[in-house]
């Protein structure tokens, strides 16, 4: 794996390179922005960590120029001095994917660098659509891991759970219960995508983003549609659980 | 290590969607982990406060108390106890930043939907 650090202070990009290059990374270096550019057309890098102050280009401009030629999935981390809360959501906002806060911790950087290396190896190799509705693929995998019984106890258990959450989004008043909402969408989100319905994760993850934002006009119809799908869901699944687990 | 029973590592689950709880109870069973549950970030330094354990996995997204702060506070304990491992599970990357995990003071990070091999790597890296 390639990652290109772009500073202009030699000593930092010294330090990030001996703290996160080993047998599978290795560090370019580049000295400012424009230089940067020009390194990351001819490696290709996987991962890009960039200075937010520099003269002549800053951090932003670099990365304005870099996602007009590369995947805007190639992971470009901001090291930043800044740290106040809306600084935060700036880098993120301006199309960072995450940010390294100086001074920089080594055990943060490594890790971080580690875990957007690993997303973006995950993203090259896969297939995109991980939508299905059910992913058998998933059910195999708990397999190797758990008893044909433990699985089925596990898809019931789901099920019923699911079912209670369904229930309990119906009878809550939408408007006033936002935050018991959010956490069940939060709870089927989670249950959902790791046993394989990654479809009906996906909704609830939708609905719950959108409640986040602000935009509850139409929450009422969403959550009765997403209780619609549950039902369709699990009619079509029913012999799934019992039978085929 | 503490070892209650034989041979056995004590795990402190943080996690309030009792489906996923389950599901980390099965996988790691095999794993000879014994794991004890709890279902939001008070009840994790709770549990935490009157027990030993060889690693905490903790959901981000947490009722009461959330995952970086529980973590955060358990860091800042005195001696053995500030520096349990801790694994983070959430659903929650796009959102968040993962260097705030990492800065808060977890150890590992893994996201869901869970990749169990992933897991249980982690697990072994921190329980062998």
């Amino acid at each position: 794996m390639k990652v290109l650090v772009i500073d202009d202070n030699a000593v930092n990009r010294r330090y990030v390179k001996s703290v996160i290059e080993n047998e599978s990374i290795k560090v370019f270096e580049a000295h400012n922005g424009q230089s940067g550019i020009t390194i990351a057309d001819e490696i290709e890098p996987d991962l890009l960590l960039v200075d937010i102050q520099m003269p002549d280009m800053d951090g932003f401009e670099c990365l304005k120029a870099l996602r007009k030629t590369k995947n805007h999935n190639l992971p470009i981390l901001a090291i930043t001095a800044f740290s106040s809360s809306e600084d935060r959501e700036t880098f993120i906002n301006e199309g960072f994917q995450d940010y390294i806060t100086k001074p920089v911790k080594p055990q943060v950087l490594s890790s971080t660098v580690d875990y957007w290396l690993k997303i973006s190896k995950d993203k090259s190799i896969e297939t995109n659509s991980r939508l299905l509705e059910f992913d058998p693929s998933v059910k195999e995998e708990l397999l190797k891991l758990v008893s044909p019984e433990g699985i089925e106890e596990l898809y019931e258990e789901f099920r019923v759970e699911i079912a209670s959450f369904i229930s309990e989004l119906n009878s809550v008043n939408s408007s006033k219960n936002l935050y018991n909402i959010c956490s069940i969408l939060h709870s089927i989100k989670g249950g959902a995508g790791s046993l394989g319905f990654f479809e009906l994760s996906e909704l609830a993850n939708q609905i719950e983003t959108k409640i986040k934002l602000g935009n509850t006009a139409t929450l009422t119809e969403e959550l009765l549609s997403l209780s619609a799908y549950t039902k369709q869901l699990f009619l079509k699944y029913e012999t799934q659980f019992k039978i085929n687990l | 290590m503490i070892m209650t029973e034989i041979g056995y590592k004590k795990v402190l689950v943080a996690e309030d969607s009792s489906v996923i709880q389950n599901l980390l109870k099965k996988i790691l069973l095999f794993e000879n982990c014994k794991l004890t549950s709890a279902k939001n970030g008070q009840a994790v330094l709770d549990k935490y406060d009157s027990e030993d354990f060889d690693l905490i996995i903790m959901d981000i997204n947490l009722p009461i108390l959330d995952g970086l702060s529980a973590t955060k506070k358990i860091r800042a304990l005195k001696g053995e106890k500030g520096n349990i491992p801790i694994i983070g599970i959430s659903g929650n990357a796009k959102n968040l930043p993962v260097s705030e995990f990492f800065e808060a003071g977890m150890n590992e990070y893994s996201q869901k939907p869970l990749d169990y091999d992933e897991l249980i790597g982690l697990v072994k890296k921190y329980t062998l």
